[in-house]
């Protein structure tokens, strides 16, 4: 009991990265989510958890840019800010890593780590030329601090495995200073080992100073990664729990409905 | 904890050829093979055939070569960018019969101007149905195609416009060491497209388009443009052929390139790029265009009916697809 009150007196301090007041999305009459509180805070690894409909991924959608809210107000490190695309989330320091990744697979692991962000010797629009030794430095830098193991950074997407995929995927959206990493299901499709490599490049992130929050239906992931959990249910936020304090069953019971 | 690490790839010379000869890609195999080909039935046609060997008969392979060789360096970047264009045929007898139009009034310079603004503005149009309303590219550019056909045949009711300046002869029969001014500016496409494609942020985004669009839209590249500007740089190589024809004909030909479109979709096939999208090089047009008129030039010579012509064509696209198609559900 203790340690939560010190952590809730810290968190007041600390300015968070990301913080969400009474987020409400109504599509026509139906209610998709209503009122959502959230906060998350430098170094954290959030969890949100809920059964299908619960309002997690229509949360997501108006964090990452892709959606705006129909009530209430974002801030970002303090900051009111309004996203009208993926792009003003991404300028403000919020990345996303969607369940099917969205790597370009004929690619290049250089050209996927660079996709719409690719340096180059000088600026003529389209026709800028592009400066592959610089991107292949800071590629290989970037992903040795990450700790995602590829064969080679000219090795194509298609060849490699899911981990290494997923790897590559989060070293592209930490690789450009942000602050908050949004990551849906990240080992889904993973096998044990790989899952276990993904975990070792969450915390890599997280003690990089870099908050994340993550979307998983996988219970031992939460309990093993995250700092707090949020459950939603039916479109609502019914709790925020400190993973160090609260147990699978509890959060179980709150997802059902068994609790709360 | 694992030490992380980037497996630096130091490259021999000797591996770099290895890579080159056997490259993983199935699709880059299929290339590498045709190139093979290629070369050998050169070499071996060079040996045995005095009149193929003749210098005068290889210029002219490059010259028949030069005028779809320039429209399928365009398709190739539409290809890569996941589509394609059935239109450029149309574009170019439209370009070329502009440009005839416009020169008996305006002088040569004008006329070719106008109609490489003319069939940039027909691939632009194509770049805008496919990407903002989202109509697949075999739909738009053949309904796009009809509409230029029937308008053409209409403006001009089916005659050629003749006869031209003299300047359009000057230039059908300029030439640097019996290099004509079709291979001139073919070899000035190929160069400038290869370029564009391997060291440019827009040659990246093409292929990143043509792999996963949503997944390039994510990453914020605006992928609508890069489709409009793609199809628009397809219809200007179309608009060029199409002035090339005039330059080579002497007249303003309205029933012209009516083969171009698949031809050159075939060449790109030939020289091993799959229509799938995000794959392929310049390099595929080149071995596919040289690889059909080289098969047509030798039909020629050993007085085979060109009749058969399109049925080889069709077995060496079959063939190359198949092949590419094989190793793929293979691996998969």
């Amino acid at each position: 009991m203790t340690q939560g009150h010190t952590l809730n007196k810290a968190s007041q301090a600390i300015v968070p990265v990301a913080e969400t007041i009474g987020i409400t999305k109504r599509y026509g009459g139906i209610v998709a989510l209503s009122d959502a509180n959230l906060k998350i805070l430098p170094r954290e690894v959030v969890a949100i958890v809920g059964d299908n409909g619960a309002g997690k991924s229509t949360f997501v959608k108006i964090l990452s840019g892709a959606q705006a809210a129909t009530e209430g107000s974002l801030k970002v490190g303090g900051r009111d800010i309004t996203f009208h695309r993926p792009s003003d989330a991404r300028d403000a320091g919020i990345e996303t890593v969607y369940q099917d990744l969205s790597l370009a697979e004929d690619l290049d692991v250089l050209s996927n780590l660079f996709m719409g962000r690719e340096e180059c010797y000088f600026n003529f629009g389209g026709l800028s030329v592009l400066n592959r030794p610089k991107m292949i430095r800071r590629a290989k830098q970037l992903l040795g601090e990450i700790g995602v193991n590829v064969p080679g950074v000219h090795d194509t997407v298609k060849g490699l495995s899911g981990g290494q995929r997923q790897g590559v995927a989060i070293a592209r959206a930490a690789g450009w200073g942000s602050q908050l990493i949004i990551m849906d299901e990240p080992t889904a499709a993973l096998g044990v080992q790989e899952t276990a490599h993904v975990h070792e490049i969450i915390r890599t992130l997280q003690s990089r100073g870099v908050a994340v929050l993550l979307v998983s239906h996988n219970m031992k992931q939460v309990m093993e990664l995250s700092t707090r959990v949020y459950v939603f249910r039916r479109g609502r936020i019914v709790a925020e729990l400190t993973t160090a304090q609260t147990s699978t069953d509890e959060i179980i019971g709150y997802i059902t409905g068994a609790r709360g | 904890m694992n030490a992380p690490s980037v497996a630096s790839t130091h490259h021999t010379p000797w591996q770099g050829l290895g890579t080159f000869l056997l490259p993983k890609n199935p699709a880059a195999v299929v290339q590498r093979i045709m190139l093979f080909l290629l070369v050998t039935s050169v070499i071996i046609l060079c040996i045995v055939n005095p009149t193929f060997r003749n210098p005068s008969n290889l210029l002219n392979i490059v010259q028949q070569a030069s005028m779809i060789g320039v429209v399928a360096c365009g398709m190739q970047l539409m290809i890569i960018s996941g589509g394609f264009d059935l239109s450029v045929g149309a574009n170019a007898a439209a370009s070329g019969c502009l440009a005839a139009a416009v020169s008996l009034s305006f002088g040569v310079p004008a006329g070719i101007i106008a109609a490489l603004c003319l069939g940039t503005l027909i691939g632009a149009s194509n770049g805008v149905m496919v990407a903002k309303a989202g109509i697949n590219p075999f739909v738009a550019t053949f309904g796009l195609q009809a509409i230029i056909i029937g308008a053409l045949q209409a403006l001009t009711q089916g005659r050629p416009i003749a006869p031209l300046p003299k300047e359009w002869r000057e230039l059908g029969f300029f030439n640097i060491g019996g290099l004509t001014f079709s291979s001139i500016v073919f070899i000035a496409v190929v160069t400038l497209l290869t370029l564009m494609l391997r060291h440019t942020q827009f040659g990246q985004h093409i292929y990143a388009v043509g792999s996963n669009k949503v997944g390039t839209s994510r990453a914020g590249v605006n992928v609508d443009r890069v489709l409009i500007a793609t199809y628009a740089i397809g219809g200007l190589t179309a608009a060029i052929a199409g002035v090339l024809l005039t330059s080579i004909a002497g007249v303003g030909s309205p029933q012209a390139g009516t083969t171009w479109a698949l031809l050159a979709i075939a060449a790109v096939v030939i020289g091993g790029t799959p229509l799938t999208g995000g794959v392929g090089g310049i390099s595929s047009a080149v071995i596919g265009i040289f690889g059909l008129t080289v098969l047509s030039n030798a039909m020629t010579l050993y007085s085979i009916s060109a009749f058969w012509q399109p049925a080889f064509m069709g077995a060496s696209v079959l063939l190359a697809v198949g092949y590419e198609a094989l190793r793929r559900t293979r691996r998969a």
